[in-house]
């Protein structure tokens, strides 16, 4: 049986450990402006019904892929580190349906605005 | 725009009243013909991450309000804070349809980060100082502002000396930016071809202090709006007038209350007198194809959308067209809110590069706006780059059709 808690925590210490090499392999795949880990970035991306959760959930970095390759580098990456990753649109979230309960790289897709592009 | 609190406090509970529906990120879907120019936010379109938007200034409110607040102010929130242009397009769609304004909760996010002593930014300082020092912002002497009444031909009154019914306020930009200059001496022109009994303050005109209450220092703001008040209230006239879409915010939202008399944009006034038929464009100048770009000060701020649309069709030869996002959802140039100050290449010229793009798109060549803010934006960009539009201000065109 799998010990979800310990390969949170495993997972945790994966993301907090690395956090300065992944976020130098994302800048380097994605460049500065589209990758954060800033908190008044990170505070916007937290999720709306954390309280029910009764604990703070809110990535450790956004990023912003512009195409589809880059878009598989950020999964390689996160692969690589073995951190949780998630994905949104733009974010329209009425129903707090998009949580980043385990932290991780939250990936915001709204750079990819071309169909077919 | 209605005046509102810039207390954080008040705007701490619209964190959660925000749903996050996202429709403060777009124009209105009813006002426009495709997905192309369904951005609203300059500075949300430019740096994408949540905190740019409108939806994201309540979330800030939110997390630097809590008892013990959740940020702190660094570099990354001053960015944040200063890049959003001050426009009030998020307010303009998502006011009606959920009733807050996240506009009213940036310009409290920017009061606090000057209350904690983080604001305004290093280039708006020097700004404040030039004000303080000059009574304008250009770094000119005071002697310097008058110096484009030279070009007149004729001298008009003083109203701290002489009885006049109007006061013309041209602002500091106008009469101190070669750029922009014609367009306070167009305007002086066109009165005077009115009849109208109208004087200026000469070189004791001010800065009403608008930079520096859209940067946050609502304390400096507060000593030059007292200044000013002293100096309006021995005035004896019937009306003032501003050809400065700037002035003309902060003087109808801060003054108007505590004035004797009414602030209106020249705009309006002009507007005024030809419906009256006290003034009459009857020269038709060379047939061009023009658009209109509404200045947020003007239009979002005050609610003037027609009576430029009405003095641009009273003028002979002009082709009137307009472009995708107009009136209440215009896109914004980023000239305002201290944009261009801090932001130039960054923010400031990628918006308006984005609007002439658009403005291109109708087929006119002639660009014509209200707002001295908005044309030196637009014409920096169109001299870097062959747009084939022409930037004026409407009443200049309009000065070269009267006798």
């Amino acid at each position: 049986m799998i010990d979800h808690e310990s390969s949170l925590n495993a997972r945790e210490n994966n993301v907090k450990g690395s956090e300065n090499n992944i976020l130098q392999e994302l800048r380097e795949v994605l460049g500065e402006d589209w990758v954060s880990s800033n908190p008044s970035v990170l505070e916007n991306y937290r999720a709306a019904y954390e309280i029910n959760a009764g604990k703070r959930m809110e990535p450790e970095i956004v990023v912003f892929p512009s195409s589809d390759s880059e878009v598989k580098k950020v999964i390689d990456i996160a692969e690589k580190y073995a951190v949780p990753m998630l994905s949104i649109g733009k974010y329209f979230d009425h129903t707090g349906e998009r949580n980043a309960e385990h932290g991780g790289v939250l990936m915001d897709l709204r750079r990819m605005d071309i169909v077919g592009g | 725009m209605k005046k509102a609190s810039t207390d954080m406090q008040h705007y701490r509970n619209n964190a959660w009243a925000c749903v996050r529906c996202g429709i403060c990120k777009m124009t209105n879907p009813e006002k426009i013909r495709g997905q192309k120019h369904a951005d609203n936010c300059p500075s949300g379109t430019r740096f994408k991450f949540e905190p740019y938007y409108g939806s994201g200034k309540h979330e800030l409110v939110r997390a630097l309000t809590s008892f013990r607040p959740e940020i702190g102010i660094d570099e990354t929130l001053l960015h944040v804070i200063y890049t959003c242009t001050q426009c009030g397009a998020c307010g303009e769609i998502c006011e009606p349809v959920k009733g807050i304004n996240p506009y009213h909760a940036s310009a409290a996010l920017r009061e606090h980060v000057v209350e904690e002593g983080f604001g305004p930014l290093p280039e708006h300082k020097t700004l404040i100082k030039s004000i303080m020092n000059y009574g304008n912002p250009w770094l000119s002497p005071r002697a310097s502002r008058t110096r484009w009444t030279k070009k007149l031909g004729f001298k008009p009154k003083n109203v701290q000396k002489e009885k006049v019914s109007v006061l013309f306020y041209p602002g500091c930009t106008q009469a101190l930016d070669p750029v922009v200059q014609e367009v306070a001496i167009a305007t002086a022109r066109l009165l005077q071809k009115a009849h109208v009994d109208f004087g200026m303050l000469w070189d004791k005109e001010y800065c009403c202090g608008s930079t520096v209450l859209r940067v946050g220092d609502r304390a400096t703001f507060n000593t030059i709006k007292d200044y000013n008040m002293q100096m309006f209230k021995e005035l004896d006239i019937d009306l003032m007038v501003t050809s400065c879409s700037g002035c003309n915010s902060i003087l109808k939202e801060e003054y108007a209350e505590e004035l004797p008399f009414p602030v209106i944009h020249t705009i309006e006034y002009i507007d005024q007198l030809i419906q009256e038929g006290k003034m009459k464009p009857s020269k038709k100048i060379a047939s061009r194809k023009a658009t209109y770009h509404d200045p947020c000060h003007l239009g979002r701020y005050t609610d003037v959308y027609d009576a430029p649309r009405r003095v641009i069709e009273a003028i002979p030869g002009i082709d009137f067209v307009e472009m995708d996002r107009i009136r209440e959802y215009s896109w914004c140039c980023a000239a305002g809110g201290g944009v261009r100050t801090a932001f130039r290449n960054d923010l400031a010229l990628w918006s308006a590069d984005l609007r002439l793009e658009e403005a291109k798109e109708t087929g006119a060549d002639l660009l014509l706006t209200t707002c001295p803010f908005c044309e030196q934006n637009f014409k920096e960009v169109v001299a870097q780059k062959d747009y084939g539009i022409e930037i004026m201000d409407v009443l200049e065109v309009l000065d070269s059709t009267l006798e």
